[in-house]
């Protein structure tokens, strides 16, 4: 798989957004130099006793023959693969200063993460949100998940404000008895003390969080060649500024900002990670790779 | 270089509003799109000079355009000399050769002092000869030696027009315009007050022109004439013809003249009639014995003993005829009808039809011979041989005149014409009560001064089928045609679609009715209305504008042809330029006689008033922006007043077309803005 089908801008062109997550996926195994089999998913690793709701799949008949007893094959991936994807699609989301919005960028690493997580077998879910939970699909491996997931992520469109708080009350709520991972893909417009407060809990469970931080090459590096009057995307609310200060005072609030945001990250124990919309996503699934290496 | 309006300079200042303008578009911020407002603050640039200043060309245009309009109010002008300065002029005679130069040779007098001016004629100061009446026109070319202005002065002939100064001011204007020199114009007149222009604006000369008035007639001398003469025109019965005229003396004391009638130049009767002081006096003659055709009729004051006798007698045209044969054919039944028609005829020209008055039932083969036209009263059940007669009667050039009544109405077809008859539509206290003339074709000769038509009220009117050949010349509201007309061989048949015997409408009893009756009977006998008499200048009508397919023919009181054979073949009217008898063959083939008479305003001398003359003189002195040096010189004001209006529309023009280019080619808004956003991430 060439590497240019990781691309932003190539993906956009991609309507589909399974193929997109295929494209992705497969390219950056190929990418790798290593087998597309991940491996360390299927070895094994314990039984344990059957119990009402387990996967009927991975029932080891064999020794249910031998010894009448109904025991659960258990890999050593399976331990810890609880896979919770947080969308963030407010309204902010839909910003671009090229041919990919964020909420696109965000839609193909979520959709990625998850076909990659299906491909292990993991259980993944997915939160969309904006100021309430607008889309909700429980972490399981059962069969229909990973479309579930898809359509979830497919369906999602920028809608209002962003409220973390709200969404993560929910989430906590389902990540209550088992560990898991949780990735939180956002553009993290809110006070950095305030998004790891709410996120931090999560940690604190056992789980291992990932902030996925988007942003647009433009909000990063704004530059206007007269005054302009801005309207924010989410409030409506207008102001003018000089190209001056987008290319002075804005950029050192903006880094300031992601700055904070990655310190007070790792110091809660959260692995925070800065993606641009016109960067590739193989940052992003290494990113996940390692993570999930290390569980494993 | 000055300014006459300097103040407005101090407007100047405004260029400055352009400059601001353009930066003050610069200030105006373009609506962005952005995901959040976290990372900004409010910042407005306040000083314009941090700015860029752009669309060099749109500033540039507004500032020019501004300029402009400021030096135009405030009225930039140069001085200029004119190289004419030198005092050299074009000399003008003006010579007056209206009607009431004819007095005493004043024509002659005005000649003669006008070739005392040949002397100063010379190449540097050529002489132009103007003689002037109604129209002024240039005799001969630009004289710039002596004997060719004698010559051009000799040519000057007496005319029979009436005084206009005004025409002989505009003349003048278009002759400084054209020759570009300053004039010195001499004017040969009596000075009649009468042709002086209602707007005295009129008289304007061209600027810097010197008149000088030259009086050639004596004062104010009294005079008596014929001011008008009222004939019949057209005489059917010599004994019963009245002429009346009327006599005035002007400036005259009280006295009694003679007035004589004579038709070619023999007397008929003469009146004595006392006019008073200042006054004027009517006489009629009755009876005018002449043989037939047209006659040269004149009403002359004997031995008026004035200075003046062209004006003591006036001329006018008779035409003495048998009067036309009507035939005017009804139902036995109907004994109203005709006595209407005879009635408005008898009442609208006196003795200029004989009617003769025939039923269906008795008159099978009528004789037709002489009948100017035939009347058909409601031909319901006409017999065949009767209908045959008078179809072959209209295609011979006859002509007839069909008026439908109830009995019509019953039949399919319109007699002679053969029209299809739809219905006969009544009145109905259901339906409507009358119907109307709703529209008319108002240029036809039957119906053209018929005023009122529109009022009278149809009770019954019988619904023809018109065919292309038909001409409708009034109809209803909803399209009935009321009054039409067809051409049948070489005739015409005129029809009226209601009867005439005032049951089927209120037509005999309405004003309309008898000049209905007389235009259509005019219209039938193909007869044109002729005054027979016009004043010098005014116009003889020809031929219709429509009728330009037969020539026409005026001959001159010398019988000499009066018009070109261009004017023959499409000249609608024709303007007599002098007195006398004028044979006119018109388009129709009819030959009349027209008496040109001058216009009798001629006859008042009384003069001008001094200090009219003098505003005349002037109105040439040098206007408003011209003044004169000492040196005699010229000097000129030039204001280009109108060139600097003309650059400030052309500019703002231009302004208006590239400023929507930037406005809608650079695409400001919101599409406009995101690629600028795009443009400066990259």
């Amino acid at each position: 798989m060439d590497q240019r089908f990781l691309d932003p801008q190539v993906l956009a062109s991609i309507s589909n957004l399974e193929l997109v997550a295929k494209t992705v996926v497969d390219g950056f195994i190929s990418g790798l130099h290593r087998s597309p089999k991940f491996g360390f998913s299927q070895e094994f690793a314990e039984y344990r006793m059957y119990s009402e709701g387990d996967d009927l799949r991975f029932v080891d008949w064999n020794v249910f023959a031998r010894t009448e007893r109904t025991y659960i094959k258990r890999f050593k991936g399976e331990t810890n693969s609880r896979l919770t994807l947080l969308l963030d699609a407010s309204a902010s989301m839909a910003y671009t200063s090229h041919n990919v919005t964020k909420i696109d960028y965000a839609k193909f690493l979520v959709a990625s993460l998850a076909y990659m997580a299906h491909h292990q077998r993991d259980a993944a879910g997915i939160i969309v949100f904006d100021d309430d939970v607008r889309e909700y699909v429980t972490p399981s491996s059962r069969s229909g998940q990973f479309r579930r997931t898809m359509a979830a992520i497919d369906n999602a469109v920028p809608g209002r404000r962003t409220d973390f708080a709200k969404a993560f009350f929910h989430f906590q709520s389902t990540l209550r008895n088992s560990r898991g991972m949780a990735v939180v893909v956002s553009d993290f417009y809110e006070d950095p003390e305030l998004v790891i407060k709410t996120i931090e809990p999560l940690r604190f469970r056992g789980n291992d969080v990932v902030l996925f931080h988007i942003l647009d090459p433009l909000e990063l590096r704004p530059k206007f060649d007269g005054p302009v009057l801005l309207i924010d995307s989410e409030t409506g609310q207008e102001l003018e500024t000089s190209p001056e200060y987008a290319a002075q005072e804005y950029r050192g609030k903006i880094d300031a900002h992601v700055a904070a945001l990655r310190q007070k990250a790792q110091s809660a124990g959260l692995t925070y990670h800065l993606h641009v919309t016109d960067t590739p996503l193989d940052a992003a699934l290494r990113e996940f790779l390692m993570i999930r290496q290390g569980r494993s | 270089m000055g300014f006459l309006a300097p103040l407005f300079l101090g407007a100047l200042a405004l260029g400055g509003l352009p400059y601001w303008l353009h930066l003050l578009q610069q200030h105006k911020t373009t609506p962005v799109q952005f995901s959040s407002l976290m990372f900004f603050e409010r910042r407005t640039t306040t000083s314009t000079r941090q700015k860029k200043l752009r669309y060099f060309a749109l500033l540039a245009m507004r500032l020019l355009a501004l300029l402009f309009l400021i030096l135009a109010f405030s009225q930039p002008y140069w001085e200029r000399t004119i190289a004419s300065g030198t005092g050299k002029r074009m000399l003008v005679a003006a010579v007056d050769t209206s009607f009431s130069m004819r007095r005493g040779g004043a024509v002659d007098t005005a000649k003669q002092q006008a070739l005392g001016l040949a002397g100063k004629v010379t190449a540097a100061e050529p002489g132009i000869v103007v003689a002037f009446g109604s129209g002024a026109r240039e005799i001969g070319q630009k004289a710039e030696d002596s004997g060719t202005f004698r010559n051009n002065v000799n040519a000057v002939v007496a005319g029979d027009e009436r005084t206009s100064y005004a025409e002989l001011s505009r003349v003048l204007r278009g002759l400084a315009e054209a020759h570009r020199m300053p004039l010195e114009v001499h004017v040969y007149t009596d000075l009649q007050k009468s042709g002086m222009p209602a707007r005295f604006a009129d008289l304007q000369l061209p600027a810097d022109a010197k008149l000088e008035i030259h009086d050639v007639a004596s004062k104010d001398l009294p005079n008596f004439t014929v001011e008008a003469v009222t004939p019949p025109g057209r005489i059917f019965d010599t004994a019963k013809a009245r002429v009346r005229a009327t006599v005035a003396g002007l400036h005259t004391p009280k006295a009694v003249k003679t007035v004589s009638l004579l038709a070619d130049g023999k007397v008929l009767a003469a009146k004595p009639v006392e006019i008073a002081e200042n006054g004027r006096a009517s006489v009629e003659f009755t009876g005018l014995d002449t043989g037939y055709g047209f006659h040269r009729g004149e009403v002359r004051i004997d031995g008026a003993a004035d200075a003046f006798p062209n004006d003591d007698t006036f001329r006018f045209s008779i035409e003495r005829s048998d009067p036309r044969k009507v035939l005017y054919l009804h139902a036995a039944r109907d004994t109203r009808s005709g006595l209407y028609v005879k009635a408005a005829l008898d009442a609208a020209v006196p003795n200029a039809y004989a009617i003769e008055t025939a039923s269906f039932e008795t008159t099978s083969t009528p004789n037709l011979t002489n009948v100017s036209f035939v009347v058909l009263a409601d031909p319901g059940g006409l017999p065949p041989s009767l209908e045959a007669s008078l179809k072959d009667y209209v295609q011979k050039g006859g002509a007839l005149w069909i008026a439908a009544g109830p009995f019509t109405g019953a039949q399919s077809k319109l007699p002679v014409l053969g029209l299809t008859v739809k219905e006969s539509r009544m009145a109905s206290r259901t339906r409507e009560m009358f119907q109307t003339v709703a529209s008319k074709e108002p240029l036809h000769p039957v119906i053209e001064r018929v005023a009122g038509l529109e009022s009278v009220k149809f009770y019954q009117v019988v619904a023809v089928e018109p065919s292309a050949a038909t001409k409708v010349l009034a109809k209803t509201a909803d399209g009935v045609p009321v009054i039409l007309e067809q051409a049948l061989g070489e005739g015409r048949v005129l029809v009226l679609a209601s009867p005439l015997d005032n049951l089927g409408n209120n037509l005999p009893l309405h004003p309309a009715f008898i000049p209905l009756v007389e235009r259509t009977a005019q219209y039938l006998s193909r007869q044109q209305e002729s005054t027979g008499i016009v004043a010098v200048g005014e116009g003889v009508e020809l031929r219709a504008a429509t009728d330009r397919a037969t020539g026409v023919e005026v001959l001159d009181p010398k019988g000499d042809r009066a018009l070109t054979l261009e004017q023959a073949a499409k000249a609608t009217s024709f303007a007599p330029g002098a007195e006398g008898y004028y044979e006119v063959r018109r388009a129709n083939g009819r030959t009349s006689l027209v008496a040109v008479n001058a216009d009798r305003r001629e006859s008042d001398f009384a003069r001008m008033e001094a200090e009219t003359l003098s505003l005349w003189k002037a109105t040439g002195e040098a206007s408003e922006g011209q003044t004169l040096n000492t040196s005699g010189e010229r000097t000129e004001r030039i204001s280009p007043w109108w060139w600097l209006v003309l650059f400030v529309l052309l500019l703002t023009l231009a302004e208006g077309v590239l400023a929507s280019r930037y406005l809608y080619g650079s695409g400001v808004g919101e599409p406009a803005a995101a690629e600028l956003v795009g443009k400066g991430a990259a």
